[in-house]
């Protein structure tokens, strides 16, 4: 795309004053329109559900009864459970109401093999991580977890918003979100789609097939091959054969990419168009082509959609957004294709297996997948019967501490690595650390302030997004963080990635020092009253007590749990280090702080 | 076709005479059988360049008008120097001879160096006119995305950058350093994301992005910040965190504890006042002080990264990855080309006085160790005029945009007597390659196998190739 030479652009402070009115102005600015930049979004996501759920969220199976195991001698090493005629009258008499436990109990319980009892903080912490996107205060575990079902805890966070939010950004990723490749419509439209399939508004299969022939999809691959293969990926968990991509890609041949002039938000947006094929030139199906349209593989499914007034141009092609509801619907062929396949389900019932417990459980004991497709589908597809079933499993609870008898991954827990927005969002919370975010739905927000309209401008303003003072561009603190570190990805070419390197740690030990200040640099860091207990004034003398007082306020905050008796006699001792120092408690308090926050207890969990 | 194919007869040549040579001596000299790795398609300079400047020219470069000028003036409006070094084959443009750096005190101090316009040193550097991205495809990619996508990892989509690719192929030595508890500084991309992508087993690989010449965020040192019971707090914290795991959830702990130790050597060298390179310190460091530096190459973004990149060699680093310019010109081309081609030729000029100047510490100069490369998206087109009516250039699908015309520059190319060659040429009147044409995946190979990297996992199609070094 050829570009004019960027020119010097004025100086945006006038934003400081115009950002209040940004967004009542932009509204009545595009009431003309039906764009509202408080809720952007455009396409077949919006037009599915009327906000009632296709379950009641009540799953079973939160509240089984966890049996002793069977008095067998286990298998040993790394050796395969043989579950015999007593391990299945063992298993059939428990009743399980949980899938994850029908399936795991002829290679755990059946075969004399026990799980690892979890600690309650560690369990605590481990959902609140998982579901709601940050490690949890003490006071938090206690609030969520204290005196409450196991059940009703996952229940009371399946129905948050933090879940909804959670499961946003992981099929952000899943999707590539990228807004130079991608109409920022189709994205907050897909975005939405993904809130109802989290709400249960919205069955998983038929998310599939819309997802399938969404612009967010189709706009993102260049060839009907490559749409093939990416819907592949996505939905049955491996590059389709060659066979199968040749075959499906005659279902992505009506779509092409191209762009549009968005009239209010003065932006050319990517977006998908529908070039008909398979249709003589009165727009009637060309009975000689019609075979370059239709997929066998799966049964004769044919896909050609004709013209009319709507299509231009000499290549006679139509902008999606113009596509009607019956047309769309036509377009998903391919998700409901793949949806007819076992596989399919079981892909999506591993995936959240993976993301729960952090190795292959599914394949593993295809018992557990098994039982969990049968879940999936006795509850119309609602995906969160399956998120329900595993966090309520003795699989998820489990302590991944201690020594096992045996070699089988199933029998303790999961220690997982987390994505770099827990960690930042979780030192933001628990210091009060001033820093910005940055939205999964908007990769380049500079291209919308350099749109130059109000509209662009009042979309970015409802975004995650935070603008600087000076009104030039957002607050980039959170996101060049996040992105040296995996996460809050731009998805240009690749995406989020967690990994233990030089540079990550480097970046993370620097960011660490910056908060808690330990060399206590006048007017840095965090504010010294999130790092002390409440009362003790941050020039008190430290003394033993003192700085067992401030390592537990300070375990207590980040690690979500109380402190234990080598760390109490560790502060002890650190504090009489300080003590004949002549340290206060500030000066305590910021190297300590540096200790805690910058462990691998912050990383892993 | 016959079952007996006539072979052709065995002609040893100067070079295959002088490899035997080479094999059967190293076959005398090693105590074992010595089996060279046919999986490793190689050059006959692997391994001899220790540093490579990569440098983008920022946008899109009109690379007729610089190092591919003997063409009409529709691919080159501003002409082609008359007077360059003897012995250059390659086109060299005229606004090369600007050097205005040169004028006044400060440029009769650069003259005193050594520093002379690029016309005067094109003698130093081959060229090869015919880079391509994507060799058999019927046309240029002159999309701004996709051809920076190509220019970082080689292809569409790639998800892999080059600098990731030459950390990734030189791991070996990195893990040899620090098995030695010295620290070898991995290939630096200044200013630019896109040089450091990497996933899956590469992710580790990515070099590090600095934004600005400062290593705050990679110079934090516990040693130098923490009493010394906030280091035994923060040891012993990790250390029980640890312990309490199953020894199966151990990896990525014990991984973040060595890490960890890891960043205090790096911090070392980060703090280091030899990366501070706008102390103006006179201190001569390789031969050359960090004033000098500057005298050199000034203090524009890209002359700081070029000192910077000297600087980080000096610490084991095998590559930096910077920009120049702002080419892509959609208007005022004529008037805005010649000022950037300016500061470029400053600084290949100064590249060739300090690498030659700089001794290298493990013997020779830099000169001799160091590979300089220029290098862009796409080249550029004005359709048939000299400029477009903006009085500048684009980019579409024709030779213009498709040919980048590509410069390599250090000891390896001189010594090889390549100095001034062109590897390959256009039809003056409309591009048309008449000799050699490269892929550019195939030139990132050569690059890479000249750094001693193991490059057997990228670009599987394309090898690398001689004639640069041979």
């Amino acid at each position: 795309m050829n570009r004019p030479q960027a020119r010097p652009t004025p100086s945006r402070g006038w934003l400081r004053w115009l950002t209040p009115l940004a967004l009542s102005l932009a509204l009545v600015a595009c009431h003309e329109s039906d764009f509202d930049p408080r809720d952007p979004a455009r396409g077949p996501g919006s037009a599915v559900g009327d906000g009632s759920t296709i379950t009641d969220g009540n799953f079973p199976g939160g509240n089984d009864t966890i049996p002793a195991a069977l008095d067998v001698e286990p298998p040993q090493g790394a050796q395969v459970p043989d579950c015999g005629a007593d391990c299945l009258s063992f298993c059939d008499a428990q009743g399980f109401e949980n899938p994850v436990h029908q399936g795991l109990c002829t290679s755990l319980w059946g075969v004399g093999l026990e799980p690892q009892p979890v600690y309650a903080n560690e369990a605590c912490r481990r959902l609140h991580v998982d579901l709601t996107g940050r490690f949890p205060t003490r006071d938090e575990v206690n609030r969520l977890c204290a005196g409450r079902s196991w059940d009703d805890i996952v229940k009371t966070l399946l129905d948050s918003e933090a879940f909804v939010e959670v499961n946003q950004r992981h099929w952000a990723d899943r999707f590539l979100y990228n807004t130079r490749a991608l109409s920022i419509e189709r994205i907050y439209d897909m975005d939405a789609l993904v809130g109802k399939l989290y709400r249960g508004e919205v069955a998983y299969d038929h998310f599939a097939a819309i997802a399938s022939a969404h612009p967010v999809l189709t706009r993102r691959h260049d060839t009907a091959g490559d749409r093939a293969e990416a819907l592949f990926h996505l939905f049955m968990g491996r590059p389709p054969l060659g066979s199968e991509r040749s075959d499906l890609a005659r279902l992505y041949t009506l779509w092409t990419n191209g762009y549009y002039d968005h009239p209010t938000l003065n932006m050319r947006l990517s977006d998908s168009f529908i070039r008909y094929r398979c249709v003589d030139e009165e727009g009637n199906i060309d009975p000689e082509s019609r075979g370059q349209c239709t997929s066998i593989l799966y049964g004769y499914n044919e896909l050609i959609l004709t013209p009319d007034i709507r299509s231009v141009g000499e290549d006679n092609q139509m902008w999606s957004g113009l596509l009607r509801a019956d047309e769309w619907e036509k377009l998903q062929m391919p998700g409901r294709l793949l949806a007819r396949q076992q596989a399919f389900w079981e892909t999506a019932v591993d995936d959240v297996i993976e993301r729960y417990l952090g190795y292959d459980l599914g394949t593993m004991v295809p018992e557990v997948r098994a039982a969990l497709v049968d879940h999936l589908l006795a509850h119309d597809g609602d995906i969160r019967s399956v998120h329900h079933a595993i966090l309520t499993s003795v699989a998820y609870l489990q302590s991944a501490r201690g020594l096992t008898d045996t070699d089988h991954r199933w029998t303790f827990g999961p220690l997982k690595q987390v994505d770099s927005e827990v960690w930042l969002d979780t030192i933001k919370h628990s210091v009060d650390y001033e820093l910005s975010s940055c939205d999964h739905r908007i990769s380049d927000p500079r291209d919308l302030l350099d749109a130059d309209s109000i509209s662009a401008i009042a979309l970015l303003e409802a975004s995650k997004w935070e603008m600087r003072e000076d009104g030039d561009d957002v607050r980039r603190d959170y996101s060049d963080l996040a992105r040296n570190l995996g996460g809050c990805p731009a998805n240009e070419v690749g995406g989020r990635f967690k990994i233990v390197s030089i540079l990550t740690t480097s970046t993370q030990l620097n960011f660490v020092n910056q908060v808690c200040n330990p060399a206590m640099t006048e007017g840095r860091g965090a504010a010294i009253e999130t790092l002390l207990p409440d009362g003790v004034h941050p020039d008190a003398a430290v003394t033993p007590q003192l700085a067992t007082q401030i390592v537990e306020h300070q375990v207590e905050t980040f690690f979500g749990r109380p402190l234990t008796d080598d760390e109490r006699e560790m502060a002890a001792t650190h504090g009489d280090t300080c003590e004949r120092a002549r340290c206060r408690a500030a000066e305590f308090a910021r190297p300590g702080c540096f200790a805690l926050l910058s462990s691998s207890e912050m990383l892993f969990y | 076709m016959t079952d007996h194919n006539a072979k052709k007869g065995f002609k040893p040549g100067r070079r295959s005479f002088l490899k035997g040579m080479g094999v059967a001596a190293a076959t005398i000299a090693m105590p074992h059988v010595w089996v060279p790795n046919k999986a490793l398609a190689q050059t006959e300079a692997r391994g001899a360049a220790k540093h490579l400047i990569y440098i983008r020219l920022s946008g899109g470069f009109r690379f007729s008008a610089a190092f591919n000028g003997d063409t009409a003036s529709e691919f080159n409006p501003f002409g082609k120097a008359e007077n360059v070094a003897s012995a250059t084959e390659w086109g060299v443009g005229k606004l090369f001879e600007l050097a205005g750096w040169l004028n006044g005190d400060q440029g009769a101090e650069r003259a005193a160096l050594g520093m002379r316009p690029v016309t005067e040193m094109s003698d130093q550097m081959a060229v090869l006119p015919c880079v391509d991205h994507e060799p058999l495809s019927a046309r240029a990619d002159g999309n701004h995305n996709t051809g920076l996508q190509r220019f970082n990892t080689g292809y569409v989509g790639g998800g892999t950058s080059f600098l990731t690719m030459i950390n990734y192929g030189l791991r070996e030595r990195f893990a040899l350093a620090r098995e030695q508890g010295t620290v070898a500084l991995p290939a630096f991309s200044l200013g630019d994301s896109g040089m450091a992508m990497g996933a899956g087993p590469y992710a580790a690989h990515r070099p590090p992005v600095m934004q600005g010449d400062g290593f705050e965020r990679f110079g934090f040192s516990a040693a130098n910040t923490l009493p010394d019971w906030a280091q035994s707090m923060a040891s012993s914290v990790d250390e029980r965190y640890r312990a309490i795991h199953h020894p199966q959830n151990r990896a990525g702990v014990d991984a973040y504890m060595q890490t960890r130790a890891a960043t205090e050597l790096y911090a070392e060298i980060f703090n280091d006042e030899i990366l501070k390179i706008r102390n103006n310190s006179d201190e001569p460091i390789d031969g050359l002080s960090n004033r000098q530096l500057a005298t050199i190459f000034g203090d524009s973004r890209a002359a700081r990264n070029v000192r910077l990149a000297l600087r980080l060699f000096h610490f084991g680093c095998p590559a930096v990855y910077l920009n120049q310019g702002s080419y892509d010109m959609h208007s005022g081309e004529e008037a805005g080309l010649p000022r950037h081609m300016e500061e470029l030729g400053r600084i290949l000029s100064g590249l060739e006085v300090a690498l030659k100047a700089m001794d290298h510490p493990d013997g020779g100069t830099y000169w001799d160790n160091t590979l300089v490369v220029c290098g862009s998206e796409f080249g550029r087109t004005a359709r048939g005029s000299r400029f477009n009516s903006a009085r500048g250039s684009d980019h579409a699908g024709d030779y213009a945009t498709r040919w980048m015309s590509m410069p390599v520059m250090g000891g390896l190319v001189t010594a090889a007597g390549n100095g001034g060659k062109s590897f390959g040429m256009t039809r003056p009147s409309d591009l048309a390659p008449e000799g050699q044409v490269y892929s550019y995946r195939s030139l990132l190979k050569t690059l890479m196998d000249a750094l001693g990297c193991d490059h057997r996992e990228f670009f599987p199609a394309d090898r690398p190739f001689d004639d640069l070094f041979a």
